[in-house]
């Protein structure tokens, strides 16, 4: 391609995109649903995501010595359980700290000492956090093997319930995206691939006059990242205004959970939506003018 | 010899219709050849073969040097560069005016603008569009759409221009200016075949004319009107 027949390329998508109005809005206001549905969707599976990591970092593993364990050996068995596989931290919670932390939860300090009669029934004990939630189980296994330890525990039994729950909503969360994904794909490709069509007539007669392939081919692959950007710009905006108010909806609804702020999820939001248009656009009017090319 | 077809047939297979049975040619470089027949006897048919729109069925197509079925993709284009063409149905770009449609055929073979600025005017007011070039197609008349046509296939100076029925939608007079201009661009040198209905233009003329009748060839030769 000679640089003169760019002066000729460059201005053709902009004429085109004015000249066939409503073609263009129809397929930018495609384009603005299917991506904002997305992207709406995007935020929410982030948003649990989120979420289940917050429930899951709660989890720990109360690893309690047994008695015949002196405090000099403390240490040597911290420092051998932080060699474990997927061990993150390794926390001593002596007698009186164990005591002082119920105490504290109860909530009546005194009265709970009083009720002991100054004995202290609590063993030492490690407060163990592994790497990830889902090695909690594993961890404590290994754990349970080693007779320094005379009860692990780390919430056996719900645990492995919130975990399958947490699982089986990332999961969900997942597919019903793809799915979406899917069909914002198929959508967009297919209103890109309709403006092209609609002058498929256009195209042959290029071809007939002498026009290369590339020639006739720029125009239509510019027009279409114009008509993604736009677009994908269009519901990117959408989603910034709207996010804000969606979540302090939320929030004032339910008061438990934490949501992620929009500066943290504002770069990749940006870059998945605005990718995607420009390059659904550009894919739709290649795939498009293929065929009209053969002649 | 410009255009040689060679035993040229083509069927439609799945219509099973046979447009063109047999038919052998030579055109020399710089003759006027009239293509006439009734309706459906092929002459769009044979135009689209010469124009390497279509492939022959069977037969070899030799059009300025070049065998047509066996051409790339890159030789197709570059050899449609060479030749102009005036569809029946004019086919303009709709989304484009008539200056945009003519200065197409030049963008194409990377003229510079002020080579397009200086010869597109000059071309439209030849074919009597002086005053319309920022008109739409829609906006122009059935005889005015391929007078555009034909200024876009003459404007790059082709070794030779088909049109099929060029002045199908045309008035006698702006015909005659029409032809006026084919017949100038031919003494220019520019091998010129046309389709046509028109006996008035064809006796007026006295070039050769070509009879086709049911996709066969059974007549050719210099004079009027033969059927
Ligand atoms: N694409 C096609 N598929 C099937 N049959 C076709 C096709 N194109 C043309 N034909 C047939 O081939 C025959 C010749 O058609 P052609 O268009 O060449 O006629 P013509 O001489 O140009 O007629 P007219 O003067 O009406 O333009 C007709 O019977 C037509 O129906
Ligand atoms: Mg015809």
């Amino acid at each position: 391609m000679k640089l003169s027949s760019w002066r000729y390329i460059l201005p053709e998508p902009f004429i085109s995109l004015k000249r066939n109005g409503w073609m263009s809005f129809a397929a930018v206001v495609t384009m603005v649903i299917s991506l904002f549905l997305c992207g709406i969707f995007w935020l929410l599976v982030m948003n649990i995501d989120n979420m289940a990591y917050d429930v899951e970092s709660d989890i720990e593993i109360m690893a309690y010595l047994d008695d015949t364990v002196t405090e000099d050996r403390f240490t040597g068995i911290a420092d051998l359980v932080k060699t474990f596989d997927h061990v993150e931290s390794v926390t001593l919670v002596s007698k009186e700290e164990g005591l002082a932390e119920m105490a504290q939860k109860l909530g009546d300090v005194d009265t709970v000492y009083a009720a002991l009669d100054g004995e202290n029934p609590l063993p030492n004990a490690f407060r163990i956090r592994a790497t990830e939630a889902q090695y909690v189980v594993d961890v404590a296994q290994h754990l349970s093997g080693m007779d320094q330890f005379e009860e692990i525990n780390y919430g056996q039994g719900t645990v492995e319930d919130l975990l399958n729950f947490t699982g089986i909503l990332r999961n969900a969360g997942f597919a019903i995206m793809a799915l979406l994904g899917v069909a914002a794909v198929v959508l967009i490709m297919m209103t890109i691939r309709l403006t092209v069509y609609s002058r498929r007539k256009e195209i042959e007669l290029m071809k007939y006059i002498g026009a290369t392939n590339w020639f006739i081919r720029w125009p239509f692959i510019l027009e279409g990242a114009i008509l993604g950007l736009i677009g994908a710009l269009i519901a990117f905006l959408c989603l910034v205004v709207s996010y804000d108010h969606i979540v302090a909806y939320a929030a004032s609804k339910i008061s438990f959970v934490s949501f992620l702020s929009l500066s943290t999820v504002l770069g990749p939001l940006a870059v998945g939506l605005l990718g995607a248009g420009i390059l659904l656009g550009i894919l739709g009017s290649v795939v498009g003018v293929i065929r009209f090319l053969k002649v | 010899m410009i255009i040689q077809m060679v035993n040229v047939c083509k069927e439609y297979p799945k219509q099973q219709v046979t447009a063109l049975k047999d038919i052998n040619i030579n055109v020399e470089k710089g003759e006027f050849v009239f293509l006439t027949g009734k309706s459906g006897a092929g002459k769009s048919t044979m135009i689209s073969l010469l124009f390497r729109e279509e492939l022959p069925t069977n037969g070899q197509i030799v059009v300025a040097g070049r065998s047509l079925s066996r051409l790339s993709n890159k030789e197709i284009t570059v050899f449609r560069r060479n030749v102009g063409m005036v569809f029946q149905d004019s086919r303009l770009m709709a989304d484009k005016t008539v200056f945009e449609n003519v200065a197409f055929a030049m963008k194409v073979i990377e003229r510079p603008w002020a080579q397009i600025c200086e010869e597109v005017p000059k071309v439209l007011e030849r074919v009597g569009l002086k005053n319309r070039e920022k008109h739409f197609p829609h906006q122009l008349s059935g005889g005015e759409q391929q007078r555009v046509a034909v200024a876009r296939a003459i404007i790059n100076k082709p070794l030779i221009v088909f049109a099929d029925e060029p002045t199908g939608d045309l008035d006698p007079d702006t015909s005659r200016e029409l032809m006026g201009l084919l017949q100038e661009i031919n003494a220019a040198g520019t091998t010129i075949i046309m389709a046509t209905h028109d006996k008035e233009i064809v006796n007026r003329m006295q070039r050769r004319v070509l009879v086709l009748q049911h996709g066969q060839l059974v007549d050719d030769q210099v004079g009027g009107w033969l059927l």
